[in-house]
Parts: C-alpha cells; structure tokens; sequence
C-alpha cells in the first residue's frame, strides 16, 4: 500500500496545446483517479446570437475551434439552412465536403504530430507539419486563409474551386500519399511506438457504446459509427462508404484508426473531384426563421459526430444556438481511462481523445 | 438523403423513465442542452438510433423543480448538466461527476438568461407581427371571392417617369433584365384580362423593422465588464485560486467498468512479445 | 548585439484561444518556417524562457495563470500577444466571460494582429520582440551598474 499524492497537470504544460487542468491522484507511479477541470478557454459565445445575426454569427461559429474550423462553419450553415428551408446547390455542397474532408486529412496529420511528440519523437513531428504545410497550401490557394477560411455561408459557399484546380488538388494529395505512408509505418510499424501505445488506455467496446463516444476514439472500440454514413449532403453521392472500425480498443488503435482516415479521405475527394457537377455556388437567403422553429444536425468532424441546433424567433437574431462537440462527449471516456494507467502514459491517453477543449467550452 | 429527426414534448416526471426506455431500447444518447424562453428553461435530450434524431423536450423548468439527473442511465451527460446548471440556472440532482459550480465559474451568473433589452424589443415587435399577420389572415380568408382576384399592376405615365429616371443611372443589363420583367408582367396581365389563370400572388415584401434602420445609429460597443460587482464578492477574488471539484464524492463508475483493470506494465511487457501486421491496408 | 537576444527561448500559452493561433505558433517551429534554425526553442518551464508568445482572448479563469507565468519568468523578458484575440479581444471582446485582451492582464510589447495570425507576422513580431529584449537588457545592466 503505497503513498497517495496529487500531481496537477496543466493547465500550462509543454505537451499540452490547450489548457486543461487534471488532478492526478497517484499512488506509486499509477493513477487511482483523475477528474478533469475545465473552463480556461470558456468564452460564452453562444450568447453572441444576440448580437450578431445569423449570417454574421458564421464568423463567430468558425472560430469555436481553429483545428475544426471548416466542420463547424459547415454544419452551422447546414443548420441554419435546415431551419429555413433552404435547398442548397449541388455543386456548393460538393465543394463543401471538398474542404471538410481536406480539413479531416489536415487534423489527422496535426495530430499524428502531435502524438509524436506526446511520446518523444520530435523529429516525427516536425516531419508530419512539415506535410501538413503543403495541405495548408491548397486551403490558401482555394479559400486565402491557411486557418479559418470564412468560405461557407448560409446559402452555399463564397468561392469556387475551379477544374484546373481541382486537378491541383488531386496532384497534390497523391503527392503526398507516399511520404504519407513512410510516416505511417514510423508510427505503426515500430517497436519504441507499439510499447508506448500498445494496451494502454483501453475501453471496452461495451463501455464504448455505454459512455455514447463518437468519431475515431469510438470506432478504435468498435463502434461502428460515422456519421458520413447516412448520407447527408454530398457524403449521400459517393458509391461507398464504410467506416474505419479496430477491435483494439486501445491507443494504438486509435492511431491506426485516424492515420487509415487519410488516404479514405482522399479517396472521397478524388472521387468527388471527379464527378462534380456544375452550377451556382449559392442561393440567395432573404428573411429570418420562423418563431419557434427548431432545427438539428450533425456532421463527422475529425474528432468525431457534432451536434447542431438552432431555434429561430422572427427575427434575423437566433434565439439558441447550440453546438455539442465530440469532445465534450468524449471528456467521460478519458475520465474513464485514465484509471489506473501510469502517470508516463496519462498525456498519452489525453491526446488520444483528439481533445479539442475549446470546442468543449466555447 | 437527409436525416431525420423529430421534437417531442414530455413532462418533466417522465424524464428519468423516457431516458431508461430509449436506453433499453438501444438509443444512442446525443448531447443535453437548454434553452431560455419567457416561461423558464426548456431542456432537449437528444438521443440517435438507425439515422433517426429524437429529442425529448421538457418545456418550463424553473428554479422550483429539480431535475433528475441522467448520468446514472449515460455517464456523458455529466459535462452537460453541470454545464446546463451553471449556464442557465437549472436545479440538476445527483449529478455522477459533479463540479458545484466550478466547470467554467463565468464572471457573472447564469449568463445565459440574460438578454438585452434591443433583443427584448426585437422579439416582441416580431411576436406582435406574426400575430397580426395570422389575424388578417383569418379575416382575409372568409370574403374570399371579394378580395380573391389578383392583383394587376398597372403602368401610369408618372410610374414610367419615375422607372426612366432609374434606369438612366443603371447598368445596360439591369435595363435589359428590368424591361424584360415589365413585359412578363404585362403580358400576364393581358391574359388574366383575357380569363387565363393568374400566377400566384407573391407576398407583400415585409417592411424593414425599424431597429435594422436605426441600427447604424444605435451601434455601440457593449461594454467589455457588464454585471460586474465591485463589492468583495467579486467573481475576480472568488475565481482567485483554481477552484477544484468536490472531492468527497468521487464518480463511481459503472459497474461494466470495474472488470476494466489495466494490465500493469509487467504483465504488458509479457503481452507485448509479438509484433502484429498492420491491420489496415494503407496501399 | 547583445547576448540577451542570441537564441532566445519561447513559452507559449494558449489563454482562452481558438487554437488556431496556437497551431500557427507551432507552425513557425516546423520545417515550413523554421525559426528553430535561429536557434528557437519552444520551453515548457518559465524561467527558462525569454520571449511569452500568449494567445487568446484572456478568460476570468486564466487572468491568475497568465500572471503567474510571466511572474516566473526571468528579466529580462518580453511578452508577444499574437492574434487579434491577444490583442483587443477580437471577435469575443464583448462576450460575458472574456477580459478582452492579454493587456488587461499583464504588460504586453508587441502586437501581432491576425485571425489566425500569420507565421510570417509572428516571425516579424518576435524579431521586434528581440529588438525591444535587448533594450530592456541594457537597462538592467545599467540599473545594476549604478546599484
């Protein structure tokens, strides 16, 4: 019986990108118990609909998150059109599963890096930014922001991608493939990283489904959920689409999971590149929503299902809205797996979750 | 292909029951959120199975009725209740994982139900035109054959004066686009003259309400620190030191949990022997 | 110049930010920026650090945790706030929770606007930073001379 100690981690901590506080309690190097205290990057923007109208409110959705930037302006606008009643062009929602899935294949390899470096390897994780940086090109190339674009808007999107850049896109994307797939054997295929990976962490697939965890996290536990399997939007047209499941359920799993999400990612947008149709960008959207209208949505971002919900009151303010992130949802699973790891692998299983904690607290 | 999803209202009693069933029944619990109205909060639970969203709302919640909490039935929920109770105000019951109030600590309390007195003003000028509107609809609808014909627009010399003097300042295509909507127009008149079916009425366009006119005028920065308190109870002394959770009630966890031991590193080093193929194909 | 401004070392704190002013900070350490060939490096530990790049709109929470990183760092020392949150509290400023802005928390020296910020004007930003820490270390030598 050894001695019981608290060890805080965070909320400033090299390893960590955001601010999160843990409280460790330890006893001889395993931790019994650690609870998560949030709230450092709290800002209350939900209650931004108040001031600004929903179009402008889309500028305040990109910026919960600079990661999922896209994914959250995306699923705002489909919420807001939803709720009005809006039928969106074909070619617009083409081009905005486009830029969704180049924003999945850009997080996926930010975090990869940044799972690198959680376990030591720094020369990884320069590697894998430095691929990051040729995705970021394209962002700048289409929409002129290397971060948060500003490119959807309720209606469709502002700009187009036209075929010369498509093909760019499409060159691109090959071209990094293949040093893609170096970097992924240096993750998958190498003893240091399967010791520090391999059983730690693990949940269930029981408590997967029990504790409701969604995206790459869950379907690492076999959860076989994704929500760009029922179809909404252009994620309908593609000719097939399978999640990526692993009955691993630990952090190496997880790896494998989100490092397989790439090249299926690109899969989807050379398949969609190829069958784009043409026609306008956007319809034009005149009035406000209804009072007491309602309206809900979800979308796959990198890090899992999020949930939109929107209720209009007659005037071009909207009453609530509400954006449930995959984080969030996940803060219970972490919780749970954090029991009884070592305290060497506890920032291990906190960057596994994918934590995005300012989309958790807006 | 869309999703869909539904809105059901239920009754603040059956909320503890519901959620048991949808679990049973295998539903995927979504997110728990609030939402302020006139008559208190109003609570959604969103829940998710075969593509399919239902959300179970419990309308008027007020500070007198506790809400039972779920986290017994979905341990996930606990982000958003604490959330829901610090937010909006709402009397959560035996949440599992519980902060007292110390999730975010905002600088001022139960932000959400706060709204500004433009906001006020703007939703209630809208209730008051959408009523008005049902009630001229309700009149409008019984001496249908009086008020029924369409209306014909009709182009007086001053009316042509006044569009040739806009159109000498637009461009040639939005002349072209403007004369080409007056012939539609008229050639539509001439057939409803002629006995043909009219095409249907476009609603009269709503006036501008007046705040969006005024709007240049009333802009002004809301002030940066509103509700702030000057006197010793302020959130600033309060938030001084990182407040913690409870501790005297840690969450216990599910009971499927507890045959989740972790491997200690010595009987994982012993699993670990072998190396496995990568799983996924990544060629 | 000085040895103040040789190889200065960076702590980074994310103060209630989106994030995407924090992964441009990290940007600029990467291989696509690269200041890490001037000799850069990103610390985890205040008193090792020259330069605090701070981002993010500053919440009540984080009004206590800021000060006290930049109490325990070192002079000299200078603070970048990067990001338009950083500096004036950007889109956020009039939300409930946010002070609106790093300068209501501790001094700061140089602003770089953006929304994200650039890694181009965060290289341009602790370039002045540098001018600015060298500055302020020949003052203190003075200072110290004089005492």
């Amino acid at each position: 019986m050894g001695k019981k100690s608290i060890i805080p981690f965070g909320p400033q901590h090299p390893v960590l990108p955001e601010p999160i506080h843990l409280d460790l309690v330890v006893e001889d190097e395993v931790v019994l118990e650690a609870t998560p205290q949030i709230g450092f990057i709290h800002r209350g923007l939900e209650r931004l609909v108040q001031t600004k109208d929903y179009n402008q409110f889309i500028y305040v959705a990109e910026r919960i998150c600079g990661i999922c930037a896209f994914g959250h302006s995306m699923g705002y606008a489909e919420t807001i059109e939803r709720l009005m009643g809006v039928e969106v062009p074909k070619r617009a929602e083409y081009l905005r599963v486009i830029w969704h899935e180049l924003s999945r294949i850009h997080s996926h390899i930010l975090w990869l890096g940044l799972a690198a470096d959680a376990f030591g390897h720094e020369a990884l994780f320069m590697h894998c930014w430095r691929l990051r940086e040729r995705v970021l090109d394209l962002f700048e190339k289409t929409t002129g922001g290397r971060v948060i674009f500003s490119v959807v808007k309720v209606g469709g999107v502002q700009r187009d991608i036209d075929k010369s850049m498509l093909d760019e896109f499409i060159s691109v994307l090959d071209g990094i493939k293949d040093e893609y797939i170096q970097i992924c054997n240096a993750f998958l295929n190498e003893p240091s990283v399967y010791n520090r990976t391999a059983g730690i962490g693990v949940i269930s697939p029981e408590d997967a489904w029990n504790l409701s965890m969604v995206g790459p996290f869950a379907r690492a536990s076999a959860v076989n959920y994704d929500v760009r399997m029922l179809g909404n939007g252009a994620y309908g047209d593609l000719s097939d689409f399978q999640p990526i499941l692993s009955n691993n359920c630990d952090c190496y799993a997880r790896m494998e999971v989100r490092a397989a999400e790439v090249p299926q990612s690109i899969d989807i947008i050379k398949e969609l590149a190829a069958r784009i149709p043409a026609g306008d960008i956007a319809v034009p959207v005149k009035g406000a929503p209804d009072i007491d209208a309602e309206a809900c949505n979800v979308l796959e971002q990198p890090r899992g299902e999020c949930f939109y919900y929107a209720k209009g009151n007659g005037t071009k303010y909207l009453d609530r809205m509400r954006m449930r992130t995959p984080t969030s949802q996940n803060i219970a699973g972490m919780a749970v797996a954090l029991k009884g790891c070592d305290v060497a692998d506890v920032n291990m299983i906190v960057l596994t979750i994918d934590p995005c904690i300012s989309c958790t607290e807006r | 292909m869309k999703f869909e999803s539904e809105f059901t209202p239920i009754a603040l009693d059956e909320l503890h029951h519901e959620a048991a069933v949808m679990k049973v029944d295998g539903w995927r619990f979504i997110q728990t959120h609030a939402v302020n109205t006139d008559n208190g909060i109003d609570l959604y639970y969103s829940f998710m199975k075969n593509g399919h969203i239902k959300n179970l709302k419990v309308a008027g919640v007020t500070k007198e009725n506790p809400v039972p909490s779920i986290t017994d039935l979905f341990l996930a929920a606990f982000v958003f209740e604490n959330e829901a109770r610090e937010l909006f105000g709402v009397d959560m019951r035996d949440i599992a994982i519980d902060f007292s109030g110390a999730l975010y600590a905002p600088a001022i309390d139960e932000p959400m139900t706060i709204i500004t007195p433009e906001q006020k003003a703007a939703r209630e000028k809208a209730r008051k035109a959408k009523a008005a509107k049902e009630a001229k609809g309700d009149e409008a609808s019984a001496p249908a054959s009086a008020e029924g014909a369409p209306r014909i627009f009709v182009m007086t010399p001053e009316r042509r004066q006044r569009l040739d003097a806009k159109l000498a300042t637009m461009s040639p295509e939005k002349v072209a686009k403007v004369e080409a909507a007056l012939k539609a127009r008229e050639a539509e008149a001439a057939a409803a003259a002629a006995g043909a079916p009219a095409r249907p009425q476009k609603p009269l366009r709503r006036p501008l309400p007046t705040l969006a006119r005024l709007r240049p005028l009333l802009w002004k920065r809301l002030p940066s620190k509103p509700f702030r308190s000057t006197t010793t109870s302020s959130p600033r002394l309060r938030s001084s030191t990182l407040t913690r959770p409870r501790r005297c009630a840690p969450p216990s966890p599910p009971a499927t949990a507890r045959h989740l031991r972790q491997p200690n590193w010595r009987q994982g080093r012993r699993l670990r022997s072998s190396m496995p193929l990568s799983r996924t194909s990544l060629h | 110049m000085g040895y103040a401004s040789k190889s200065p070392w960076v702590i980074h704190y994310d103060a209630s930010s989106c994030n995407g002013c924090d992964i441009e900070v990290l940007a600029a350490l990467c291989p696509g920026f690269d200041v890490e060939r001037f000799g850069i490096i990103n610390t985890g530990n205040p008193k090792h650090a020259d330069i605090f790049l701070v981002t993010g709109s500053v919440n009540e929470r984080n009004i206590s945790v800021v000060k006290q990183i930049y109490d325990q760092m070192v002079e000299p020392k200078v603070v970048v706030a990067c990001g338009i949150c950083a500096c004036t509290g950007g889109i956020f400023h009039d939300c409930y929770n946010v002070i609106g802005g790093v300068d209501k928390a501790i001094p700061v020296d140089v602003y770089a606007p953006g929304c994200a910020v650039r890694p181009e004007a965060i290289i341009d930003a602790v370039v002045q930073a540098l001018g600015i820490l060298e500055e302020k270390s020949k003052a203190l030598k003075e200072s110290k001379k004089g005492a």
